[in-house]
């Protein structure tokens, strides 16, 4: 008899071709908060243009790994990264590193939607500006209208550009913090719990988006609704107590999960 | 790992499905036995109350399902959970198949009966031992989580698969020499059938016991070709009979 696994479910768009270039690899890092040991030796690789979701419980050392992949722990008060983690190939903990720069290329995206107090086009050409990326007026309206397009505003918003982005709704202001990231042409966008604040049909259209953007950029979610890693990752990584406890196929972490930590987190055998 | 779900109420829910389909089994393996005791017993009374138990398997199947469709689309389950729902709902319809395929079983029985029998008939009881034990391990693998019982059930069928084979060569053999067994020989080539259909079923849901355990598909079975065709007689030389012609496997739904 043949033993055949689950199969790795097919990308959600076949035509986009499955960058199998290695555009994140961690090994053996190490996170401590002065004491404690928030992260324990991760080793893990993040493929381009995939969808990765970090899940685990509060606590478990996700969103602590995932602001060390835009250097985001440097500004904490006795956090203490220790390790490799490289940005294609490149060491991003290099002391020639600028942060500023890497932060470009690895955009963020945070829980709670935090639009600059100033328009709405403003905060989309925020970027731009301050690194220098357009040339003319002409190519800075062009970046801001390519920006909210690609993060599904375009239409609801391109008559009121000068309304202030605090102004929007709790989803759009979530897609226009995503205009603002991918502004800046970024490789990766770091998305920590982006839809926790949204309502059903907010979340649904991020979701929608991040299928799209994946096309184009590689992009990390930290999730608490598993539901929705389900739904919008290709691989899923679940930590626990500072542990990366499973990595794999997001399909088989959800289907048949290796470690029983994992199996008793998402079948809510936990604690 | 914690056994149980910090929702305790999802565990209930889960055992009264197990609870269901062992209940559902149940119902089944007693209605094939049924069946049997009547074509050894030749009792018409015992065969003719047997079809109208499947309605009760039938509403069985319904019930359940429609509390595996509930549990999805409440409990939106994941990983042992979800391939335990997948699977009891599996289950249940190959549990139906077989209260239909016993069914068949004792209505062809019923009508037999009352003609001398053949001597096949023996042979027809035993594969029937073979399709009973076949339900009963399947059953008692997916309620005990049990992969070795599973995988026995798997080996066993094509034991069941052989003597199928032997008793389609010695029932077609019977109806060539004597003309006049056809009325009762058919009839109990179907049984036969029947009874090596059961037996898939079981089989089928032992692969699903290794499924919900082992999260892992057990390869498909390749499409059997068996010898329980006409090329059967005609290697033989044997002329077929108008009676059989066409008709044997139609009832097949493999």
């Amino acid at each position: 008899m043949i033993n055949l696994r689950i199969p790795a479910s097919p990308a959600a768009d076949d035509t986009v071709a499955a960058g199998q270039n290695v555009k994140f690899a961690a090994r053996d890092v190490n996170v401590h908060y002065g004491n404690k040991h928030a992260i324990r030796g991760i080793d893990i690789d993040i493929l381009e243009n995939e969808v990765v979701a970090f899940i685990g419980p509060s606590g478990c050392g996700k969103s602590t790994f995932l602001r060390c992949l835009n250097r985001m722990n440097d500004t904490l008060d006795g956090c203490k990264v220790s390790g490799d983690i490289r940005l294609d190939g490149e060491d991003i903990y290099s002391p020639s590193v600028d942060v500023v720069h890497l932060r470009a290329r690895v955009g963020m995206v945070f829980q709670k939607p935090n639009p600059f107090p100033k328009s709405i086009y403003d905060n989309v050409a925020y970027g731009p500006r301050i690194h220098g990326l357009c040339a003319s007026q002409d190519e800075l309206d062009a970046t801001v209208e390519r920006s909210l397009r690609g993060a599904g505003l375009w239409n609801e918003v391109k008559d009121r550009l000068a309304d202030p982005g605090n102004g929007l709704s709790g989803g759009q202001q979530q897609r226009l913090c995503i205009a603002r990231a991918i502004a800046v042409e970024p490789e990766v966008i770091l998305m920590d719990e982006p839809c926790s604040a949204l309502d059903p049909i907010a979340t649904g259209l991020v979701e929608q988006l991040i299928d799209e953007l994946r096309r184009r950029y590689t992009i990390v979610i930290v999730t608490h609704n598993m539901q929705q890693a389900a739904r919008v990752s290709q691989k899923t990584a679940f930590f626990h107590l500072g542990d990366l406890a499973e990595f794999g196929e997001t399909e088989a972490i959800f289907t048949n999960p290796r470690d029983e930590r994992t199996q008793g987190y998402i079948t809510g055998r936990y604690g | 790992m914690n056994q149980e779900h910090t929702v305790k109420s999802f565990d209930a829910a889960l055992a009264k499905l197990d609870r269901a389909l062992a209940r559902m089994g149940g119902a089944v393996e007693s209605q094939l036995a049924d069946a049997l005791e009547a074509l050894d017993r030749r009792d018409p009374q015992l065969a003719g109350g047997i079809a109208e138990r499947d309605s009760e398997i039938d509403r069985d199947e319904q019930s359940i399902n429609l509390d595996c469709v509930r549990l999805l689309a409440l409990r939106q389950p994941m990983a042992t959970d979800l391939r335990t729902i997948m699977s009891v709902y599996k289950t249940t319809g190959h549990l139906e198949r077989m209260g239909d395929h016993a069914a068949g079983f004792a209505r062809r029985a019923q009508e037999i009966i009352t003609r001398p029998p053949l001597a096949e008939t023996a042979g027809v009881l035993h594969l029937g031992k073979m399709a009973q034990e076949a339900v009963r391990q399947a059953l008692d693998a997916f309620i005990d989580r049990d992969c070795d019982k599973a995988e026995a059930v798997h080996r066993r069928d094509d034991e069941v698969d052989a003597l199928y084979n032997q008793l389609f060569r010695d029932i077609t053999a019977a109806m060539s020499r004597e003309p006049s067994a056809i009325a009762v020989a058919t009839p109990l080539l179907f049984m036969a059938k029947s009874l090596e259909r059961i037996a898939d079923q079981a089989a089928d849901i032992a692969q699903t016991v290794l499924f919900m355990v082992r999260g892992e598909m057990p390869g498909v079975n390749p499409v059997k070709l068996a010898n329980n065709n006409f090329s059967v007689i005609s290697t033989k030389n044997q002329p077929s009979s108008p009676a059989t012609d066409g008709v044997i496997g139609q009832e097949s739904d493999e």
